[in-house]
């Protein structure tokens, strides 16, 4: 036999792979998949979803204006701006829900800002100023920054 | 590693491996079994000092020789049985035969590499390795393991 022969004979065996029943007979000792290992993918999912739920509803909360009822979706900590320049903080009124709400706004002198911490929920919110004659009246506030 | 992973990447080598030594296809799912519950059991003594597939097949060796060392000759009707799993020609099914037997009349240390080369298609640094040796003895005995595989052939010609 010539070598050449004989090589090609050693290199004609192949590989013999591994019956099915193997895996069987080891899967006691494999690794179960468990239910806890997709827990980050719900988790991701979820925030996810609270995101564009939170994204569609908290849009509510920046162009709202007065006289609309205001949806708070989650505590809101924020501040109106007031169209008209007051110089004077303590000109300004603010009602939330039929009750005054006291120091919880302050001027720079061309806006005036109402602090407000709102809960969840529906609030209504009217911000009232003197008017020349001395009365409140209601004015415009222009949008609700969340802090 | 995990035994997953091993498992899956080596499960068709170590099969190979035990296959083409004990040429039964029953006793070679049973070892492999074996084997692979062994590496299971002792993944933690791995000590890195080798490489995984040398650990694993160090453990293939020893459970196999412990095998074959159980008074166990290689049946004719195995041969044939174990050269089964492919199709070929009549000849190359003889001519197949006769090296396999030839494989198991030749010095075992010799028969050793040539299995690991060409059956189990290990590199000279892996055979090395596995059998601890050095390269230039792997390369030696290989080329003795083919003279003396040859002789064996012409001989049952």
């Amino acid at each position: 036999m010539k070598d050449r022969e004989l090589e090609k004979l050693l290199k004609s065996f192949h590989k013999v792979k591994a019956p099915r029943e193997l895996d069987e007979r080891l899967s006691p000792y494999m690794k179960k998949k468990q239910r806890w290992s997709l827990v980050p993918v719900y988790a991701v999912l979820l925030v996810t979803i609270l995101g564009i739920v939170y994204g569609i509803l908290g849009k509510r909360e920046a162009p709202l204006f007065m006289y609309e009822p205001l949806y708070a979706a989650h505590t809101v900590l924020g501040y109106y701006e007031v169209a008209e320049p007051v110089n004077d903080a303590s000109n300004i009124r603010v009602v939330v829900d039929g009750e005054a709400v006291v120091d919880s706004f302050y001027t720079d002198g061309d806006t005036v800002r109402v602090l407000l911490e709102l809960s969840p929920g529906l609030h209504y919110v009217i911000i009232e100023s003197y008017d020349l004659n001395g009365d409140f009246q209601k004015i415009r506030a222009i949008d609700l920054y969340s802090l | 590693m995990k035994f997953d992973k091993i498992y899956r990447k080596y499960k068709d080598d170590v099969f190979n491996y035990v296959y083409w030594r004990v040429l039964d296809r029953e006793d070679a799912l049973d070892i492999t079994q074996e084997i692979f519950i062994k590496v299971y059991r002792n993944m933690d003594k791995f000590e890195r000092r080798s490489s995984i597939k040398t650990w694993i097949f160090s453990i293939a060796r020893n459970t196999v020789t412990n095998f074959l060392t159980r008074d166990r000759k290689i049946q004719e009707a195995e041969l044939d049985e174990s050269l089964s799993i492919e199709k070929m020609t009549r000849r190359e099914f003889e001519m197949r035969k006769d090296l396999l037997v030839a494989l198991s009349k030749i010095p075992k240390d010799h028969a050793e590499v040539l299995r690991l080369y060409y059956f189990d298609r290990f590199s000279y640094r892996e055979i090395s390795e596995l059998l601890g040796i050095s390269i230039g003895t792997v390369k030696s005995r290989l080329s003795r393991a083919k003279d003396y595989l040859k002789k064996e052939m012409e001989k049952m010609q």
